[in-house]
């Protein structure tokens, strides 16, 4: 029977060293962007028009403290993997695996939405036109793109993401809203201010994250960049700058075309702006604008998705028969198709509110853990003891931050949503005895962290 | 046959065609691998 070492020695090559700080704006914003395309408008109809804006902002508040945090932690961390890697270091195996398939589906929910709308939106050309086959090519062709290769993908994808840019300043701008006499925005008419109170404001939150859910996405291809200590924070920062912007921008466009109710349930908020503005070519580009930032996502996803699926088996928490690259390509081609009927499966279910969710729920459980790293992390490693690339200003209170604004996020979800939590809290458990059952006694752990990795203090 | 009837029609086609690619460059890599992991062990 091969040892886990015979194994290892197995994986032939590391993933190629191509990607640029470019490549990470890309891939970063590339996941992120089709948040203002769809799925952040199901937070108007949890909290009103005012409450999406609301969440829009306070998750922007999450996600700058989660980029701190992620910042300092990884710039001491040997290892490219985001959270995953910190868990590997900070928690142990048992942390690592569950995070680990946090963050893969994570993704993996997403590109099914990704497609999903895709889908929805052709559909709309025509009754005729069926959605399914065109999830399942979405699917296809973007699994097919990463099966071949990161640098191809990646440089695609910002071509494809700088594109979706524009056709968001292209609907801002056809509104007119800098001239209040001919602007097509109303946004008193169309707005419902705050139909459910604050509480609705809290159970918003949820789909506020809908914005930026992803950007975390970035540190899972350092291993993959040419320069990690300039790439990850110039890509992460000006990304989040990015989102912030269009985030903002998307809602104000958004709420002064589209009706609240019918804003909360579109599948395809920007789109239907665009039909609002009756003008033939803002809906051509928004139409284009949202299969082209769908697209870019799901390529983003299941490039992120595949990745955390090959490190878990690298090290060992998961089969090392998932960490393998493909002789040729030098992809993790195992991890890529395996990964691919599960977000098939979600897409046929074509319920995107549904699979949006489970998504935001495995992020909210990754964050959770991102804040208790933090403390765990200046325990072991105070200031001054240890050198660090980056210092997180003003600890704890990023941390307390993050742990608190999740956890309201959470307790927001529960309103509408309390069987998905259930259902999600249920699997991840199940998913932890599997581990402690089956893989725990086969994981290296001689080998699972770096040799070179600092002792912390008092060790 | 209508336009969007040819248009579904070949998405299908495609998903075939992309599918039926990937399946046969997996097995042509596992076979690879498999090939490679021998002459290892023969070495």
């Amino acid at each position: 029977m091969e040892t886990t070492q015979e194994n290892k020695s197995k994986i032939i090559d590391s993933l190629a060293k191509v990607l640029g700080p470019i490549h990470i704006w890309a891939l970063g914003v590339g996941i992120v962007l089709v948040g203002e395309f769809m799925g952040w408008n199901f937070a108007v109809a949890k909290g009103g028009t005012l409450g999406a804006i609301i969440a829009c902002w306070v998750m922007g508040v999450l996600y700058i403290s989660l980029v701190m945090v992620n910042t300092e932690i990884g710039s001491i961390i040997p290892e490219a993997g985001g959270q995953y890697a910190m868990a590997k270091y900070l928690l142990g195996p048992l942390a690592a695996f569950n995070i680990g398939l946090m963050l893969v589906f994570e993704y993996v929910m997403l590109e099914a939405a990704d497609a999903l709308v895709v889908g929805e939106i052709l559909k709309s050309l025509h009754p005729d036109v069926q959605a399914l086959p065109y999830i399942i090519l979405s699917l296809l062709s973007l699994t097919l793109l990463n099966y071949k290769g990161a640098y191809a993908t990646l440089t695609l994808n910002f071509v494809i993401t700088a594109i979706a840019v524009c056709t968001i300043f292209i609907l801002l701008f056809s509104t007119k809203f800098y001239n209040p006499v001919d602007s097509l925005l109303n946004l008193k008419e169309a707005s419902n201010g705050l139909p459910y109170g604050w509480i609705g404001v809290l159970g918003a939150f949820q789909f506020g994250i809908w914005f930026y859910l992803g950007i975390e996405g970035t540190a899972l291809a350092a291993e993959e960049c040419r320069s990690v200590g300039r790439s990850l924070p110039v890509g992460a920062i000006v990304g989040l700058a990015t989102l912030l912007t269009g985030a903002t921008i998307t809602w104000y466009v958004c709420s002064g075309l589209v009706r609240a109710d019918d804003l909360g349930k579109s599948i395809y908020p920007l789109y239907d702006a665009a039909i609002a503005t009756k003008m033939p070519l803002v809906i051509a580009a928004l139409f284009l604008g949202t299969i082209l930032s769908c697209l870019a996502s799901a390529n983003g996803c299941i490039n992120d998705a595949s990745r955390a699926w090959f490190s878990m088996a690298r090290d060992t928490l998961i089969p090392h028969q998932f960490g393998v690259l493909h002789p040729k390509y030098k992809t993790p081609h195992r991890a890529i198709v395996f990964l691919l009927p599960i977000s098939l499966a979600f897409g046929f279910t074509g319920l995107l509110d549904q699979v949006v969710t489970f998504s935001i729920f495995s992020a909210l459980l990754v964050y959770v853990f991102s804040g208790i790293m933090m403390f765990k992390f200046r325990k072991m490693y105070p200031m001054g003891y240890i050198d660090r690339g980056y210092v997180c200003p003003a600890h704890p209170l990023p941390a307390i931050v993050l742990i608190t604004l999740t956890s309201a996020t959470l307790l927001g979800m529960y309103f509408g949503y309390w069987i998905n939590i259930i259902g999600g809290l249920l699997f991840y458990f199940l998913a932890s005895v599997w581990f402690l059952k089956y893989r725990y006694p086969n994981v290296d752990l001689d080998h699972f962290i770096k040799p070179r990795w600092p002792r912390p203090k008092g060790y | 046959m209508e336009f969007w009837q040819i248009m579904n029609g070949s998405a299908w086609v495609l998903s075939g065609i992309i599918a039926g690619w990937l399946v046969y460059d997996f097995i042509r890599a596992e076979r690879q691998i498999r090939d490679n992991n021998n002459k290892t062990n023969e070495g």
